[in-house]
């Protein structure tokens, strides 16, 4: 087979859009749905995050239905401390920090890596971390910190970094570890009592790599619906049709949480296999701390202690003073599922793209910054 | 930050493919998904190719979403037709809602759930 079946616009078809919104109707209906009590779905990817709002998928759906934004973006999550670490080590002479650019613009509490650089810090944005290493090749007498942010979708990728680097005897390369790892933080918020939420659309490519399996504790013990889903608009809405189902079902007793996905041209049960591996043979599951939200048992990835050396601490000195977030945001609210952006007295006003407040509009994928683009006036 | 772009890989070379995007070839670390073949759909993030697409399954999946348009547009047809002397509404429309339709109540629009 040859066909181009990857391409997106097999993937928005209105007509096949406007009959899965009236399934959505339908099962709604079955489940009990209403404007006052709504099924409420969270999302924890911010690529789900974005795709939502830029399909405006919010203002098709019913309002029987609330689509919330969870701490799905791994840059909003990674502490302030952690981010004035880094520019810290920028600031280090000898020193070149590599980074994904996402993390360029984030504020850290005195400056952000953007004006680091603007300051005369060696600053270098990369595609791959592997770019990485070329540039720790081309400057063997400085140190090169690699900044490594992300879920699990992106940690076997500087894994794979660190292993080649460990191949090669590069001594100059070390990475700043904040990776966070979705499972935990996911039975985390199904576990909070005090707001409604009735499934999860899981997040596509850190399925790809967990495999739909790791969802099953969730589903089973917390008796939450989750539906791995992919990030065309068909796919985001029949991922939302699935959970419904469930939903439905589980209201009417008629059948219980499960695990399911809507994204199998890329997502298995069991995930992939070499990304799980070179993921334990580097890293090892800790405690993170997310910020907003605070610490979450088991939801990290840190250096094994076999690859411990490649750990930037053991290299430079970062010692930091603990910083205070500014008063006003509620991204946490936001991102536990009690609050929406527009609920929050700062946003538009005091807080925008430009000049972000907290967390959820620090990067393109919060979940305040793509309402800020795509839904401010619709909301 | 775990966008995902599929590409489709034109060549091998030691552990970096070429891989097609549309008409523009980027290079693409193999480390990840070692059985990747010239030919094959992968999907490409930060560099590395993280994972081989199935092609069957996306064509299954495309299939349902199909099934769904064709049964929408053969209710918008008759809801159309039904209504055709009484009002000019517009039901090509996201929210067009009718009575019966077909080839709804089963099935889901990606196979059956995973087990
Ligand atoms: S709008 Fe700004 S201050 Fe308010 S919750 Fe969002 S990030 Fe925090």
């Amino acid at each position: 087979m040859t066909g181009p079946v990857m391409e997106v616009e097999l993937f928005r078809s209105e007509s096949a859009a406007g009959a899965l919104l009236r399934r959505i109707e339908r099962l709604l209906k079955r489940a009990g749905a209403t404007a006052d009590e709504p099924v409420a779905l969270m999302e924890v990817c911010g690529t789900h995050t974005v795709a939502i709002s830029r399909f405006g998928l919010r203002s098709l759906l019913p309002d029987s239905l609330r689509l919330l934004s969870g701490p799905g973006c791994p840059v909003c999550v990674t502490p302030l401390i952690e981010i004035d670490r880094s520019i810290a080590a920028a600031e280090t002479p000898g020193t070149i920090v590599a980074t994904f650019g996402d993390m360029m613009r984030v504020p850290g509490s005195r400056s952000s890596l953007e004006s680091a650089r603007t300051d005369g810090a060696d600053i270098r944005i990369v595609y791959s971390p592997m770019d990485s290493l070329q540039i720790a090749r081309g400057n063997p007498g400085h140190e090169v910190v690699f900044l490594g942010v992300g879920f699990e979708t992106t940690s076997p990728t500087i894994a794979a970094t660190v292993l080649a680097a460990e191949r090669e005897g590069l001594g100059n390369f070390s990475i700043l570890p904040f990776f966070k790892t979705v499972p935990a933080a996911l039975d985390m918020l199904a576990a909070i009592p005090d707001r409604p939420l009735d499934g999860f659309i899981c997040p596509g490519h850190v399925s790809v790599i967990i495999g739909a399996e790791a969802y099953e504790s969730v589903a089973r013990n917390r008796n939450m619906p989750c539906v791995v889903v992919g990030f065309e608009p068909l796919d985001i809405l029949s991922g939302i049709e699935a959970l419904l189902e469930q939903v439905a079902d589980i209201r009417t007793g008629e059948g219980d949480a499960r695990v399911e996905v809507r994204y199998k041209r890329a997502v298995t049960s069991v995930g992939n296999v070499a990304a799980q591996e070179l993921l334990r043979k580097v890293f090892e599951p800790c405690d993170a701390e997310w910020r907003g939200i605070g610490v979450i048992p088991g939801s990290g990835h840190d250096l094994s202690e076999r690859y411990s050396d490649f750990h930037a601490r053991e290299r430079l000195s970062l010692d930091v003073v603990k910083p205070v977030e500014q008063p006003g945001c509620i991204c946490g609210e936001i991102m536990l599922g009690r609050r929406l952006p527009t609920d929050c007295p700062l946003f538009g006003e005091a807080c925008t793209p430009r000049r972000p407040v907290g967390p959820c509009m620090v990067s393109t994928e919060g979940s305040c910054a793509a309402f800020y683009k795509y839904e401010r006036n619709a909301a | 930050m775990c966008l995902a772009v599929p590409g489709r890989v034109m060549s091998i070379g030691s552990d970096i493919a070429k891989v097609d995007f549309g008409g523009i070839s980027q290079e693409a670390n193999l480390t990840l998904v070692p059985e990747a073949k010239v030919g094959d759909y992968v999907l490409v993030h930060a560099g590395f190719a993280i994972q081989q697409l199935d092609e069957a399954e996306a064509e299954e999946t495309l299939r349902l979403f199909q099934e769904l348009a064709e049964a929408a547009d053969r209710e918008e047809r008759e809801t159309r037709e039904r209504g055709r002397d009484r009002t000019g509404e517009n039901t090509r429309d996201y929210n067009v809602s009718t009575g019966e339709s077909t080839n709804e109540e089963k099935g889901s629009a990606d196979g059956e759930a995973e087990r």
